[in-house]
């Protein structure tokens, strides 16, 4: 560097400095120490207030500074409110600065969008959205955001803020969050990584108050746990409240599932012709479990799922009149209304709310009512059975995947009760499968596969196959999910058992890309279409804890066959390969045959929940399993001696 | 006099044919027959989820005292759900503009397999007021079981009459039968842009109707005038099926595309709607954001303000151009939104720092324009926009705005958008071949023209008797693929993620960076990025006394080009492109070559594609491997598909060979 660089560079700083003394230094990303300027934005402030003012009302108010350091804050210059009939956006500001804290942006309403809302689920809500998003013209730019929502009823209980203070990829200088809660009612919190508040009272209020500072941006890692586990997070829930003149309460999960069963009364009620019909339907059934397979089998062909969420919004459900008229509902709707049939023929059933997503945003624990809920299902008690009612395909009492192994709500007749989800078994999630290959001299091989899927493995599947009913289009689609080589085969199904949660396939083809031939040489892959090699990144700076949920058992059969005038010049001879670790149990063995070879592979994967410092064997052990799984063989032509 | 009617094909001709469907003579809406009732099964595609029985559009005018002529275009569908996958068709969402659109007239029923058929009523259309003119009718019909029809229609009014709703005759179910109707009066004059299909009937016939509106005209009553009617059908239609590597599958899909070419009232002159591309020239260069935003100063004043500095301190028309681009590129963000006209002034864009695809534009043209550069905005259609039309001056099958700058004897294409893309490179959605240059005094279309991405990678690979390899690779990567270089450099977390490394680590998990290094480009994206890594790979395999080694360790091509049994549509690719990998492979010392990859030269008929792959072995222990692969051609006919698919398929099993090596006794 020059004498003339550090001459401009000096009277840039110092012209810096006059312009942040003649500003606001607090709306500049200089007002962040340089050692939280990380990640791609700086939180300078988040300060909340939300005011209970009623058993059904509450007024929640915002403003945020944020420093977005660079352009790949993708949704940090995003505001969004959503609003309904129950609730009202009274504030909805925003301002932009420079990194000298000189104003460049102020937010007019004509730059504010206002329409109605309908998620990607949904087909009808009735939620609107306010949005806006706020122009940078250079980085670092920092926003002020300004909210204040006015809500009531199901907009007030079920929009009860949470509070997550920064996100990964966040740095955090301040903020706060203070909430004002009448004598009359109890706040309810649990906490993560955050100090206890400090309690006052004000008048008739009860006042709570959380800060926190100075916290690094926490990188965004793959296989890592809910953020709301690994960064400061207050969950939050009121005692009583009150929706349309229903009571109720977070006091306990007794409560709140009693609440939720009080406002889906009378829901349930037949009417008459349907009444007839279900009793027609188990005619001559000699179990409960045949009625409820047949009941079951019944609404599946009837029903179809549309998610329509107007009224008490996510909560009551549409009638078992309405769903029955239309012939159509949403999850709680289709529940409610299997439940209803099953209570017709003297079988008890709870409705189910759980979290439908792999990773849960927030594991519910028995010391803490909250609703962490996007999803119904029903229990069925004396089958210990849950019934997935939105699925037009599934099999008599199965849950999926991604809705096991978690705490639930059963809402019974005497209240809420957390229960726990099955848990997933590697041995019913997972998959056989045998593929026979046939190599001729030149390298032309014929190919048969023959598979069965399992539970998890097999769901996505069993969709498709639901989705595209031409076999034609479900070749085209496998193949080009590199499921199968080629689309030209013959001899192709996909069958779903409709009773158990299994899907069996074949295939053959012959193809001439499988073997790879150089000169008198064939290079033939053992596993070459269905190897098991997704490794995880190289991590060696790992910051956060390993989290994964995935079990199966995966067992692999490939009968390699050659032509009499092939030997093996490497491979072929009997051997075995194992290796393991908490993530899984690898085992594959090749036999020889009269023919060529046999190779039988078991991968057994289980969830794991590791520390950080676990990630390098984590890695490893896919590593070892991708590598070997790569394995081939190369053969001759044979040698005369 | 017959005024008649304009087409582009030879359709003038009145075709009476036998007609014999049973919608030939119209579908009453409601009425349905048991058979249609009971119909589980679609003629020959057994497979079908859902079955098109009929669906139509009919297109009228009116013509209202306040608002002038309107487009009157009355929906009618029938569909049957055969398969649960279907019964999503039963929600439907109807879209229209509420600011010179109206939707009305709107009837719905569902007739069901038992006989019975239900009625929508009024609380069961929903609609959605969205932002700006935009509004949404939504509705789902209940009962919906397999062999259920949903049936509905309803009639949009449309103030503007210029281009009416394309209708596309095939889906991608089965369709019965698919009508297109129109009864245009003799005062509007329309060009037909796309009437290919193997209709069941085609019929244009001139007739003389009553048309109340000539009474506003100034006449003093109602009079017959000729109208043009038309009516185009297809029955039976297979599904459409989405292929890879189409572009502007639309085009090739039977439909009926009209545009207003010119109006003529009673006692008038010919008004020209569509004149000629000097006209359009014209037209756009007078409007405040388009030609205006960059020819007049007070548009541009404190863009020009900031920008003009950087751009005049550059010395030759290039570095200004350069300088303008990219001063645009990083101080404006793209809103994701296309458009081949401006939304506001530059200095206003420039002010908000956010603007659609022409407003980038636009502002660079100001730029360029104000520093003395002979630059035109050219417009074109995106890819899966529509083949461009030269023919006619039609406006609206543009979607983007570029400039095209003149610089001495040549030209470069500049299309801003954030820094990693260098002036010359069009983003790749731009690429639909050819575009239309907005000059006043010499529109005209041109080819849109990129450099041919490259990417040469020199290898020095010392494999050990395990087979454990230390690789030291050099790229060396230009136009495209040095931009998505960059991009990638720009996003990578860790040395794992870096160019070349990653293609490596695809292939070989195990494999370890040792290091990385940009050696130029990795920050200016005018240049070629050269970028050096270092990595030990196992990119051999051990066993016995033979050494099997992979050389080429990146692909030259991902995959094969995806397998159909029958192409339909042409093979597009936005870019030509060109790979080379040159590897010295050392071999451990006691080995000896057994056998080598055959020298091979592969040359499509026309030239169009072209791969090399020399192997040759060395006395010092060394054998180099030269592999090359060119696409020069970006347009392939489908009848070209499996010369083209044979390429693909031997260049990767080249690219996958191994060179045998044998312990030495």
């Amino acid at each position: 560097m020059n004498v003339l660089h550090y001459l401009f560079l000096g009277c840039l700083l110092f012209w810096a400095g006059a312009q942040v003394q003649g500003q606001r230094l607090e709306l500049s990303a200089l007002a962040a120490p340089d050692s939280l300027r990380t990640g791609n934005s700086v939180v300078l402030s988040h300060d909340i207030e939300y005011r209970i003012t009623s058993l059904n009302s509450a007024t929640y108010s915002s403003r945020k500074v944020i420093s977005l350091l660079n352009a790949d804050e993708r949704s940090g210059n995003v505001m969004h409110e959503f609003y309904d009939d129950d609730s009202k956006v009274t504030t909805f500001r925003a301002a932009a600065y420079d990194v000298f804290g000189q104003q460049t942006y102020k937010l007019k309403n004509s730059d504010i969008s206002d329409s109605r809302f309908t998620s990607q689920v949904s087909f009808y809500e009735d939620t609107r959205v306010k949005y806006a998003e706020i122009p940078c013209a250079t980085y670092p730019c920092t926003i002020v955001f300004e909210v204040e929502r006015k809500v009531a009823d199901f907009s007030y209980v079920a929009g009860i803020p949470h509070w997550q203070p920064v996100r990964r990829g966040q740095s955090l200088v301040e903020a706060s969050f203070t909430a004002y809660v009448p004598s009359t009612n109890e706040l309810l919190y649990r906490s993560n990584l955050l100090a206890d508040p400090t309690v006052a009272t004000e008048g008739d209020n009860k006042v709570y108050r959380w800060t926190v500072s100075n916290l690094p941006a926490q990188p965004k890692e793959s296989y890592a746990p809910a953020e709301s586990t690994t960064l400061p997070y207050l969950r939050l829930a009121v005692a009583d409240f009150e929706i349309d003149g229903f009571r109720g309460s977070y006091r306990s999960w007794e409560d709140f599932g009693k609440f939720i069963g009080d406002i889906m009364v009378g829901r349930d009620a037949l009417p008459d012709g349907l009444a007839r019909e279900v009793h027609d339907r188990v005619a001559g059934a000699t179990t409960e479990l045949e009625k409820i397979d047949r009941l079951y089998r019944f609404m599946q062909e009837r029903m179809r799922y549309v998610s329509i969420q107007l009224g008490i919004g996510g909560w009551q459900p549409f009638s078992a009149a309405y769903v029955e008229q239309n012939r159509f509902g949403d999850c709680k709707a289709l529940s409610n209304y299997m439940g209803a049939m099953l209570r017709e023929v003297g079988i008890t059933s709870y409705p189910v709310l759980i979290e439908w997503e792999e990773q849960m945003d927030y594991p519910l624990t028995e010391e803490f009512t909250t609703s962490s809920f996007n999803h119904m299902v029903l229990y069925v008690p004396s089958q210990d059975m849950y019934l997935e009612c939105t699925s037009n395909d599934a099999p008599t009492g199965y849950l999926g995947e991604d809705k096991q192994d978690r705490n639930v709500l059963w809402i019974t007749p005497e209240g809420g009760k957390l229960a726990r989800t099955p848990i997933l078994e590697p041995a019913a999630n997972g998959h056989t499968r045998t593929v026979d290959l046939t190599v001729n001299h030149d390298g032309w091989t014929e190919v048969g596969i023959q598979a069965t899927l399992y539970g998890g493995a097999q769901e996505f599947f069993r969709y498709m196959v639901a989705e595209l009913p031409d076999p034609q289009d479900q070749v085209k689609w496998l193949h080009e999910q590199q499921l199968l080589p080629d689309v030209s085969g013959k001899g192709y199904s996909f069958v779903p058992n409709k009773d158990r949660p299994e899907v069996s396939m074949t295939y053959t083809t012959g193809v001439g890309n499988y073997v790879r031939t150089l000169g008198k040489r064939l290079f033939v892959p053992i596993n070459g279409y269905f190897p098991e090699s997704d490794v995880p990144s190289s991590d060696p700076d790992r910051k956060l804890p390993i989290e994964t949920y995935t079990t199966r058992f995966l067992v692999d059969t490939v009968n390699l066959h050659l032509p009499p005038e092939l030997e093996f010049e490497s491979g072929g001879g009997e051997s075995t390969t194992e290796f393991s670790h908490t993530a899984g149990e690898y085992r594959s063995r090749i036999v020889p045959t009269e023919t060529g070879l046999q190779w039988i592979r078991s991968l057994k994967l289980l969830p794991v929940s590791l520390p950080k410092e676990a990630y390098a064997g984590y890695r490893q052990f896919f590593l070892d399993v991708s590598k070997a799984e790569r394995m081939q063989v190369v053969v001759r032509e044979k040698r005369t001696k | 006099m017959h005024h008649p009617f304009t087409l582009a094909f030879s359709i003038l001709f009145l075709f009476a044919t036998n007609l014999s469907a049973q919608y030939e003579d119209g579908l009453k809406f409601g009425k349905i027959t048991d058979e249609d009732r009971q119909l589980l099964l679609v003629p020959g595609d057994s497979a079908a989820a859902a079955y098109v029985l009929y669906d139509k559009l009919d297109l009228s005018f009116d013509f209202l005292p306040d608002k002038g002529p309107v487009l009157k275009e009355s929906f009618h569908r029938r569909v049957k759900l055969l398969k649960p996958s279907s019964f999503d068709r039963a929600n439907i969402t109807l879209r229209y503009d509420r600011s010179f659109q109206s939707l009305g007239n709107l009837d719905a029923q569902v007739h069901l397999p038992d006989g019975t058929t239900i009625k929508l009523r009024g609380g069961d259309f929903v609609r959605e007021k969205g932002d700006d003119r935009k509004e949404t009718m939504k509705f789902t019909f209940p009962q919906i079981t397999p062999g259920a029809v949903i049936e509905y229609r309803y009639t949009l009014s449309t103030e503007s009459i210029l281009t009416p709703t394309n209708y596309v005759f095939q889906e991608d179910i089965p369709v019965r039968w698919a009508e297109y109707t129109a009864r245009i009066p003799k005062y509007y004059s329309y060009l037909s842009l796309g009437m290919h299909g193997n209709y069941h009937i085609r019929e244009v016939e001139q007739r003389p109707l009553r048309w109340s509106p000539v009474a506003l005209r100034g006449l003093s009553n109602e009079q017959m005038i000729m109208h043009s009617d038309m009516r185009f059908v297809m029955k039976d239609i297979v599904p459409f099926k989405h292929q890879p590597y189409t572009n502007n599958l639309r085009d090739y899909l039977p439909r009926v595309r009209l545009q207003l070419q010119s109006v003529q009232y009673p006692q008038s002159m010919v008004q020209p709607v569509l004149k000629d591309w000097h006209a359009v020239a014209n037209e756009l260069d007078e409007l405040r954001n388009f030609g205006r935003a960059y020819q007049v100063k007070g548009n541009y004043n404190q863009l020009w303000k900031a920008a003009g500095p950087t751009v005049m301190a550059a010395e030759s028309p290039r570095e200004r151009i350069a300088a303008a681009y990219y001063f645009v590129a990083s101080r404006i963000r793209w809103d994701e939104r296309y458009h081949f006209i401006g939304s506001d002034s530059p200095d206003n864009i420039f002010k908000a720092g956010v603007g659609n695809s022409a407003d980038l534009n636009l502002c660079l043209l100001a730029l360029l324009n104000e520093a003395g550069i002979d630059a035109q905005p050219m417009l074109v259609s995106l890819r899966d926009g529509g083949v461009p039309i030269e023919v006619y001056p039609l406006v609206d099958q543009f979607d983007h705005l570029m400039v095209y700058a003149t610089v001495g004897e040549g030209s470069i294409l500049l299309d801003a958008n954030g820094v990693s893309r260098p002036p010359g490179l069009p983003r790749e959605r731009a690429l639909n071949h050819r575009g239309w240059i907005a000059s006043t005094q010499n529109p005209r279309w041109t080819s849109v023209e990129v450099p041919r991405a490259r990417r040469v990678m020199l290898c020095e690979m010392s494999v050990d008797e395990a087979g454990l390899a230390e690789v030291d690779l050099t790229g060396r990567l230009e136009s495209y693929f040095a931009h998505s270089g960059r991009l990638q450099l720009k996003k990578m977390k860790d040395d794992t993620e870096a160019p070349i490394a990653s293609d490596i680590l695809t292939h070989f998990p195990e494999a370890t960076v040792v290091s990385k290094e940009i050696i130029s480009g990795g920050d200016h994206s005018a240049q070629p990025l050269t970028y050096k890594v270092r990595m030990n790979v196992a990119a051999g395999m051990a066993s016995d006394d033979y050494l099997y080694i992979q050389p080429i360790l990146l692909p030259l091509l991902d995959a094969e080009l995806d397998d159909v049994q029958e192409r339909l549509y042409p093979i597009d690719f936005p870019y030509p492109w060109r790979e080379q990998y040159i590897t010295n492979v050392t071999v451990p010392e006691g080995y000896a070559v057994e056998e080598l990859p055959e020298s091979i030269r592969l040359r499509s008929e026309d030239g169009g594609m072209e791969a090399t792959y020399t192997a040759v072995a060395k006395p010092d222990r060394t054998i180099t491997i030269n592999f090359s692969v060119d696409l020069d051609r970006t347009v392939y006919q489908a009848a070209d598909y499996a010369t083209l698919r044979a390429m693909y398929r031997r260049i990767i099993e080249l690219q996958e060979a191994s060179i045998v090596l044998k312990r030495a006794k």
